[in-house]
């Protein structure tokens, strides 16, 4: 049954209207979503008041990430005050939200005397049974009621691809005929029903004053407050506001948010006090404590309001109320993500200044009030205070850094044989959190005991996957990796953070595929380290990214030792292969064209050179290149065009690089060495065409490192002599060569230099 | 054709000189001149008579007009569109309305590739819906809104795609608004598939930092983010805030953004006393438009003014590659247009022609 909230939903825009900061979008830097990043030990819901944990302390502080379950509530209530809880829940949800009009209506003649088959209609549903064996057609007739007058909800069709706005009922005759139901029924939950079908029919159609009217006449009288009467009251309170009334408002939505289990969420969005004087008005419609509280409660759970100012209002009105635990669990939560803020490594780019400033001043002063209820429960009632105070207390001296307090918090606790599960689990992670902070180097030892306790905890398993995914071990790696990082172990403090497949989206490093193979190498790993070098990709990726960097460095005789090592190997990696042809002349440079960027698993290898073999035709064509002669020549030659080729300008970038740039060039641009072995070739060879070849390659690595994105060739001809040097031997010298010929139609640098454009 | 190399290139003869012609003859060539716009992000669509004169005065002939959000429904699983423009003025016959959607990145996460056709094609009819009810013609330019990120680019990217092959058959243009950055971090954050950005120079200074002067336009973090703008492969057109907020800090972290047109609505009020340029503390607990405050709060208030708006563009100017062919204020309100003199306004298009 999908009701229209119209006035619900206009009370909340309003609510939001005034936009939390957190929410707010900057147009710099990635937007840091804290709820991925903070560190989360102390559990709010040790508080217990499960009503009220979407109003615990969250990043995500719209409370409409969340909706109010009321399904359940409504089924609840049939059950229990119209099927005297005989028949299922299951039935009532099937009768009441899923079945079709047509269906009640047959049903209905057939219990007017009608010889109807409704067999099929009523199947094995216990509701339609308790309907026939008391021939009720009152329900009949309210279903039929409640389902043909049930303003619906405009919403969007992506079947239709349109917006569907189903016809709301006349408001005069649903009245008429409402409230004639209402007075033939003799059941007073009906008569409930038909209240509230009245009352909100008029809060929707704009009848603000029938809709307050028919609450106080027909919804109210009812006796018992459930889920309907506060529904009906939300709606009541929804008119109110629109009649500017919005103190009476805002009270009547503050009743209903502390006792309604259903209903909070919509009572919070319809609170709207506005002015100081407003606040001191609904104090003042207060009936009790309870009212009073509860407004310091709902301003307390704004978003980021000081708890500790709501807090004391509530405790000065009463000490012992528990509304105390939900403000006090949220100001802990907020003080526990400023005291474990820690600087994660840097490739984040995540803004961690939103977090808050670690504010010792604040936490102390939660931590007296904190001290304060304790010791007044001491002394009124003689007894411990509850297991979540004193918790909590533990975790606000862990954060005041008073290790013995907290400490011993954990080891009374400890020897209390009635800890419930969470209870447990709650010192747990106390303790883990204390052994992380007070880590100060990385100490193997002291290591490999803190990982059993997460273990111990089940935080985390030896095998775990997601290491990063709980907050609190991701903690511990995110704490170890500026351990390892300052002690210079480069390797261990990026394996906290990242995983070797991100290598290949940040770049290779040195430093850290060399640290990586070292802790490999070593025999007395412990099982933090032989989980920690998990996340450091298998073998053959390692061994492949420190070949590329060898390769990248110019050395491919050692490159060959690694590549060697995988080549044997089962599984490779694709990036063991270039999809190009590194020693060859391409025409086109457009890389971007290329098969290889989109080429599909099965394919990419059939074209494409190991980065072996490449490393092994290098090595050969370089000891050939030292040589005199043709051969030298087209050593060189090709030993250019591989220098070429494996830049970004290249076809075959992929030998030094993992991804390539879209904008500007980067990462390998140096042609230097290119530009050396064409001039070299030039110097050997005989062969004119050769010579054209690599006249033309010889300007292109000129003129590329100069040229400017805005095309302005004419300027950059004009001003770099070594091109036009190039161009001008290629026009004196080679013109006679096919090579000169196709390219002069081809190249349009070439051919507008020649023409003198 | 970003790729310089690949003029190089056989076959890319012919492209080569459809551009080389045009860059020899730039400099005496004039392009279209850039022209003032605006955004229109409210729900309901009503322009008074005074912002109907604003837009004549400046001759806009183009109006960005926010059509709807789109958000996940958890209960449904599926996008929908929330806040629909409710259109209640007559739209003039010669104003050019460009719909924009905005889609939040979270939405973007969860969204199926499998929904993205869906979504597309969704996008267009409720377009047509809108229009039709308002006896508009299908737009010659549509408008994404997504602060995609490294994570959902793919995804964003495909549904900008299959939107784009659809938008073909309107004969209308696909364009994205694009931050600071995306420009900036291009590699990382991609190139959106469209046919031109929208660059969002506002919401630049660090809003987290109680020491930033002015987190909707402050120059010196713009310039960090500006030095490859002008490899920015496409086409932009740039978007200017003329909004004020003030920005609540408590504790160090910043808790609320107040919409204000004017900081005499704080310096006025005896609840807070002046801490320095533009910063005020709060004295007592108050309401205050419609935000409880605590004692200890630091209101900073945020502006933008003609200078700071002419600084924007002289920045923008020398690292653009190009022009832009609109400059984009956000956004039309009354009292904020009260503040800026349509002159003024005016003024600034012509530094790009």
């Amino acid at each position: 049954m999908k009701t229209l909230k119209i006035s619900v939903l206009l009370l909340i825009s309003i609510f939001f209207l005034a936009k939390d900061a957190s929410e707010i979008k900057g147009c710099v830097g990635e937007v840091y979503d804290p709820d991925d990043m903070s560190y989360n030990f102390y559990d709010q819901t040790i508080n217990g008041q499960f009503l009220f944990y979407p109003f615990l302390f969250s990043f995500h502080t719209y409370f409409n990430q969340y909706a109010d379950t009321t399904g359940d509530y409504n089924t609840g209530e049939w059950l229990m005050e119209y099927f005297n809880n005989k028949v299922p829940e299951a039935d009532i949800s099937s009768l009441v939200y899923h079945e079709k009009i047509s269906s009640l209506i047959l049903v209905r003649k057939m219990l007017k005397g009608r010889k109807i088959n409704v067999d099929t209609i009523v199947g094995e549903n216990r509701c339609y049974k308790w309907i026939i064996a008391r021939s009720d057609t009152d329900l009949i007739d309210y279903l039929i009621y409640a389902k043909q007058k049930q303003p619906l909800e405009p919403y969007w069709d992506w079947q239709s691809m349109k917006m569907i706005k189903p016809e709301g009922p006349d408001y005069n005759k649903a009245s008429k005929e409402g409230f004639y139901l209402y007075k033939k029924t003799k059941s007073p939950f009906l008569k409930l029903k038909y209240g509230f079908q009245l009352t909100r029919m008029a809060q929707y159609s704009g009848n603000y004053d029938d809709c307050v009217k028919r609450y106080n006449e027909l919804v109210f009288p009812y006796k018992k407050w459930t889920y309907t009467k506060f529904r009906a009251l939300c709606h009541k309170a929804g008119a109110l506001q629109a009649k500017e009334e919005n103190v009476v408002s805002s009270y009547l939505f503050s009743y209903v948010f502390d006792r309604s289990p259903a209903y909070k969420m919509t009572a919070l969005a319809g609170f709207n006090i506005n002015t100081d004087e407003e606040f001191k008005e609904c104090l003042s419609l207060c009936q009790d404590n309870r009212e009073k509280t509860t407004l310091y409660l709902m301003r307390g759970i704004a978003p980021y309001a000081n708890g500790l100012e709501e807090l004391e209002e509530i405790y000065k009105i009463d000490p012992f109320s528990d509304q105390i635990d939900i403000l006090l669990s949220r100001e802990i939560k907020m003080l526990e993500i400023d005291f474990l803020n820690l600087n994660p490594p840097d490739a984040y780019n995540y803004d961690l200044t939103w977090l808050g400033k670690y504010d010792v001043s604040y936490l102390r002063q939660i931590r007296s009030f904190m001290a304060k209820i304790i010791k007044n429960w001491q002394a009124a009632r003689k007894t411990e205070a509850p297991v979540f105070w004193q918790i909590s207390d533990g975790y606000l001296a862990l954060y005041d850094k008073d290790f013995i307090s907290s400490e011993k918090t954990i080891s009374v606790l400890r020897t209390r044989k009635d800890l419930k599960k969470w209870e447990s689990d709650a010192l747990n992670s106390m303790q883990i959190a204390m052994d992380v902070t007070l880590l100060d180097n990385p100490d193997r030892k002291k290591i490999e005991h803190i990982f059993k306790e997460y273990k111990n905890a089940g935080i985390v398993t030896e095998y775990g996957e997601n290491a990063r995914s709980d907050s609190r071990f991701r903690y511990f790696l995110d704490k170890l990796a500026n351990l390892y990082g300052n002690s210079g172990d480069t390797a261990m403090s990026y394996l906290c953070g990242y995983e070797f497949n991100d290598l290949y989206y940040y770049g290779p490093n040195s430093k850290i595929v060399d640290g990586i193979l070292a802790w490999r190498a070593r025999k007395d790993l412990n099982s933090f380290e032989i989980f920690l070098l998990r996340r450091g990709g298998n073998e053959n990726q390692v061994n492949e990214m420190k070949g590329t960097i060898l390769l990248a460095e110019g050395n491919p005789d050692e490159a060959v030792t690694y590549f060697k090592k995988v080549a044997g190997q089962s599984i490779i990696p694709r990036s063991f292969y270039i999809e190009a042809k590194p020693f060859d002349f391409y025409y086109s440079d457009n890389v971007d064209d290329d098969d290889s960027l989109y080429s599909s698993e099965e394919n990419y290898s059939k074209a494409a050179i190991s980065k072996l073999k490449y490393a092994e035709q290098l090595i050969l064509l370089k000891k050939e290149a030292m040589k005199k002669g043709e051969k030298a020549a087209v050593a060189n030659y090709k030993l250019g065009n591989a220098c070429y080729n494996t830049t970004w300008y290249g076809h075959a970038w992929m030998a030094l690089a993992y991804s390539r740039s879209v904008v500007g060039p980067g990462p390998y641009i140096e042609l230097s060495d290119a530009l050396k072995y064409y001039k070299r070739a030039l110097q050997l060879t005989k062969d004119k065409e050769l010579a054209a070849k690599c006249a033309f390659m010889a300007a292109k690595c000129e003129l590329y490192p100069v040229l400017n994105w805005d095309w302005n060739y004419k300027i950059l001809h004009e001003n770099n002599k070594n091109v036009c040097g190039w161009y001008d031997k290629l026009k004196n010298d080679y013109s006679k060569t096919e090579f000169y010929k196709e390219m002069i139609s081809e190249c349009g640098y070439l051919r507008d230099y020649v023409s003198g454009y | 054709m970003h790729n310089i190399a690949s003029q190089f290139g056989p076959m890319k003869n012919y492209i080569f000189l459809f551009i080389a012609i045009p860059v020899l003859l730039g400099s005496c060539q004039k392009h279209p001149k850039t022209e003032p716009s605006f955004y229109y992000w409210k729900t309901v669509f009503n322009i008074s008579a005074g912002q109907e004169n604003y837009l004549n005065s400046l001759k806009v002939k183009t109006l960005y007009l926010r059509y709807c959000d789109f958000e996940w429904n958890e209960e449904k699983k599926q996008p929908v569109p929330l806040a629909i423009i409710k259109i209640n003025s007559k739209v003039n016959s010669d104003m050019h309305i460009i719909p924009v959607y905005f889609i939040s990145n979270k939405t973007m996460e969860k969204i199926p590739d499998s929904f993205l056709n869906k979504m597309a094609k969704g996008i267009i009819s409720l377009t047509i819906e809108i229009n039709q009810k308002t006896r508009q013609e299908f737009p010659s330019e549509l408008q994404m809104d997504c602060d995609w990120t490294g994570k959902t680019k793919q995804k964003y990217f495909k549904l900008l795609y299959i939107l784009r092959q659809e938008l073909t058959k309107h004969e209308c243009i696909l364009s994205a608004t694009i931050r600071l950055h995306q420009v900036k971090f291009s590699g990382k954050t991609g190139i959106p598939p469209v046919d031109k950005g929208l660059l969002m120079f506002y919401n630049m200074g660090r809003l987290q930092d109680e020491s930033t002067e002015n987190s909707i336009l402050d120059l010196e973090t713009a310039s960090q983010y500006l030095d490859k703008l002008h490899l920015y492969p496409l086409k932009l057109d740039i978007g200017l805030p003329l909004y004020s907020w003030a920005v609540v800090y408590r504790r160090g972290r910043p808790v609320r953004l107040i919409n204000m047109y004017n900081e005499n609505e704080i310096s006025d009020c005896s609840f807070f006393s002046k801490k320095e340029n533009h910063k005020f503390t709060v004295n007592t607990n108050t309401y205050f438009k419609d935000c409880f405050l605590y004692r200890g709060d630091l209101i900073r208030f945020e502006n933008v003014d003609m200078d700071l708006l002419r600084k924007s563009v002289s920045l923008i100017k020398r690292n653009i590659n190009g022009y832009p062919g609109r400059l984009v204020f956000f956004h039309l309100d009354e009292q904020i247009i009260e503040k800026f003199n349509y002159e003024d306004i005016k003024n600034l298009c012509p530094a790009f022609n």
